[in-house]
């Protein structure tokens, strides 16, 4: 695990965090600051410039201008330290549907570089906290929508990352298994995890996340706790990303 | 090592793919063999119909080839009845041809057009006739299946085998005995007492001058005798060069085919290398663009991205494996036709030939990288690559030389690297090419393996970013 530089209790902070695709600005001075063990959502239309706020934090996409750093490290130097730190739940099931799911475990942890019983014990945990100890050396294909939502999720933590960031993660999932995840989730919290969360539902913004940031057309156009707002996200929401301008920033007071 | 676990996964992951394993492992070896056992020696004779109308009459019409200077000394006897069944005789006819007699033109046309007969040979009436005369050329209809145009033209060219044979066999005889007819003008065998032959009568006449009376022979008289001598003399000397003439205008030309290089080769020994060229090429797009493909189906590059594995590491681990299963493909087919005792395929310079075959490899993976970069999911990436393959097929020089092709089909094959496989490999183990001789295919198959790279590797990113 990479040492971690002193962050002041902040796990991730963007300055002034811009990203030009030709004439387009998909990131355009985003700031922010997300706290250690927070659980962070993100929010927004469509094209409003999530995902690729997300790439650059997950050190996919490099910044046209500006600064990320994620634990303290840069996301453009650092970028094999970012990673090590950092783990990610696609909102796609990523993984191997012809390997069984411990597999899929041990591929990933040894691309991390842990290795042996080490693996073995954090695989076996893994699976028990999902409860998959049972299925695990059942090939994926076999697996029903849920389980593969879990085994997605545990994929991201086989190397224990300290910041995890979570992909639309319950689009497209049954309300149960959407609860299911969300207790996964709330687990996470509680182990101290710093999570960052994007979604297109508010009640789950509003459910699960400690504060919220939602974009439009790249710019942070509010940023606060969705208790705390005086509104329902929701209103607050619309009212932010509708037009062709976009609202200043509303700063909530946390 | 991050990259053998990769290995061991995309090991894992073709194992239990019954469509990879296949398409991959088993086809090939499949197709190949098929391929092999295609064109290895024919084992079924070529039939053709004959038709000999002399029988027309009722029996055979047997005559004899005789001395054209002295035809009471008996002959050659010669038929058609004889023609037609000594053509077994003909060495290694047998193995080709196999004759139908038929009694009507009718009945031999009915086999040509139900397919039963490739080729339709008549003899006419009176054939036997003008093969034993001196004065005209025995004619033979020879009706040839044309709705195959590849069969119809190796049917020809066996048919014209056949009656070269033939004809050769028929000069050898006629020559025979018109040399020996011009032996016995010259000098007619003893017994022949009142007959003494050229150089006979030219001896008497000599001996006749060496006589005492014969200085009294008026001188006129005597230099006529001189003339005729003179004239014995000269005709002695074009009958003994006579052979030569006879010869030279019988047979002004002869064919002598040589091997060179690695001696007198089969089909089957062209075809091997065309098998690996396609093997290799097959293999080797499939296996990279299926795993490369696959790692995209299963959402994995986003996840392998976060971790510290490099992307070369994971584009690595598919040119490992890819590399692993083509060479193992290709070492089983070149090992099974080197020792099969059928086979015993020709490897004249081995290390070129593993040469080229690395190259070839890295041609096809770099092909497999392209066609990865532009397939959205694995059947996709099989149908691309059947779709890509299938004109190399054909343009490649597998089945047919592309110096035989029209010029711009010529330039069309060499846009695809397994033209270059072939030639170099045929190069490699049929003509004994050396490592100069290779140059061109070795060049040509590292810059095309270098470009697919790199353009399929930016294809790669670009649909990875979609």
């Amino acid at each position: 695990m990479a040492e971690r530089p002193p962050t002041d209790g902040i796990a991730i902070r963007t300055t002034n965090l811009t990203k030009r695709y030709g004439n387009t600005l998909a990131c355009d001075n985003v700031n922010l600051e997300i706290r250690r063990g927070e659980l962070f959502g993100l929010l927004g239309p469509n094209g409003a410039g999530k995902t690729t706020l997300f790439n650059i934090l997950s050190t996919q996409v490099k910044p046209s201008a500006g600064q990320a750093l994620v634990g303290g490290f840069n996301v453009t130097r650092d970028a094999k330290k970012v990673k090590q730190i950092i783990g990610i739940v696609p909102q796609d099931v990523a993984a191997y549907e012809k390997l069984t799911a411990w597999e899929n475990l041990i591929v990933f942890a040894e691309l991390y570089n842990v290795h042996g019983r080490t693996a073995y014990q954090r695989a076996n945990e893994l699976l028990r906290m999902v409860s998959l100890q049972g299925r695990g050396h059942e090939l994926v294909k076999n697996y029903s929508g849920g389980m593969k939502h879990r085994l997605n999720i545990i994929l991201g933590l086989i190397h224990d990352p300290q910041i995890l960031y979570f992909d639309e993660p319950t689009t497209g999932l049954d309300p149960i298994a959407r609860t299911e995840l969300w207790e996964i989730i709330r687990v996470l919290k509680r182990a101290g995890k710093t999570i960052v969360l994007t979604t297109h539902y508010m009640q789950e913004a509003e459910a699960l996340c400690d504060r919220v940031a939602i974009l439009n057309q790249g710019k942070v156009a509010a940023l606060g706790s969705p208790k705390k707002m005086g509104k329902s996200l929701e209103e607050i929401f619309f009212t932010t990303t509708s037009g062709d301008s976009v609202a200043p920033a509303r700063q909530v007071r946390a | 090592m991050r990259i053998v676990t990769l290995i061991k996964k995309d090991g894992r992951v073709i194992l239990r793919s019954r469509l990879l394993l296949t398409t991959l492992v088993v086809y090939p070896i499949i197709i190949v063999g098929i391929i092999g056992y295609a064109f290895s020696e024919p084992n079924t004779r070529v039939p053709i119909a004959v038709l000999n109308k002399d029988l027309e009459n009722g029996k055979p019409d047997v005559d004899t080839i005789k001395n054209p200077l002295h035809p009471e000394q008996g002959g050659v006897p010669v038929s058609t009845d004889h023609i037609i069944h000594g053509v077994g005789l003909i060495p290694g006819l047998d193995e080709f041809a196999e004759l139908h007699e038929v009694r009507t033109e009718e009945d031999g046309r009915d086999l040509l057009l139900s397919g039963q007969v490739q080729a339709f040979i008549i003899f006419p009436l009176g054939f036997v006739d003008r093969i034993v005369n001196y004065q005209e050329s025995a004619v033979i209809r020879v009706i040839v299946d044309q709705s195959d145009v590849v069969r119809a033209n190796l049917t020809e060219i066996l048919v014209r085998g056949v009656v070269q044979q033939l004809q050769e066999r028929y000069i050898e005889q006629k020559v025979g005995l018109v040399l020996e007819g011009i032996g016995t003008a010259l000098d007619p065998p003893l017994s022949s007492a009142l007959y003494p032959g050229f150089r006979g009568s030219r001896e008497r006449l000599e001996n006749l001058t060496q006589r005492a009376e014969y200085a009294d022979v008026p001188a006129d008289h005597k230099d006529n005798v001189t003339l005729v001598i003179e004239f014995l003399r000269e005709v002695e000397r074009v009958l003994d060069d006579s052979s030569g003439i006879v010869e030279s205008v019988a047979r002004p030309v002869r064919a002598r085919t040589e091997g060179e290089k690695s001696g007198h080769l089969y089909v089957r020994d062209l075809i091997v290398p065309a098998a690996l060229g396609l093997s290799i090429f097959w293999t080797g797009t499939l296996a990279t663009s299926s795993l490369m493909v696959y790692e995209r189906e299963a959402h994995a590059y986003r996840r392998l991205g976060i971790t510290p594995t490099s992307r070369s590491t994971v584009v690595l681990s598919k040119v490992a494996i890819t590399s692993a299963i083509v060479f193992g493909q290709t070492l089983f087919i070149l090992l099974v036709v080197t020792l099969h005792p059928q086979w015993k395929a020709h490897v004249d310079n081995f290390p070129l030939t593993l040469l080229l075959i690395i190259l070839s490899t890295f041609a096809s993976i770099g092909l497999g990288i392209f066609l990865g970069g532009v397939s959205r999911d694995v059947n996709g990436t099989i149908l691309l690559a059947v779709l890509v393959t299938f004109p190399m097929l054909f343009v490649s020089g597998l089945f047919y030389p592309v110096s035989f092709m029209p010029e711009g089909a010529q330039l069309l094959a060499r846009l695809f690297p397994l033209t270059y496989t072939v030639e170099g490999l045929r190069g490699s183990m049929l003509r004994g090419f050396l490592f100069e001789d290779a140059l061109v295919p070795m060049f040509a198959l590292f810059l095309f393996g270098l470009g697919m790279t790199v353009v399929g590797t930016m294809l790669s990113r670009l649909s990875e970013r979609r």
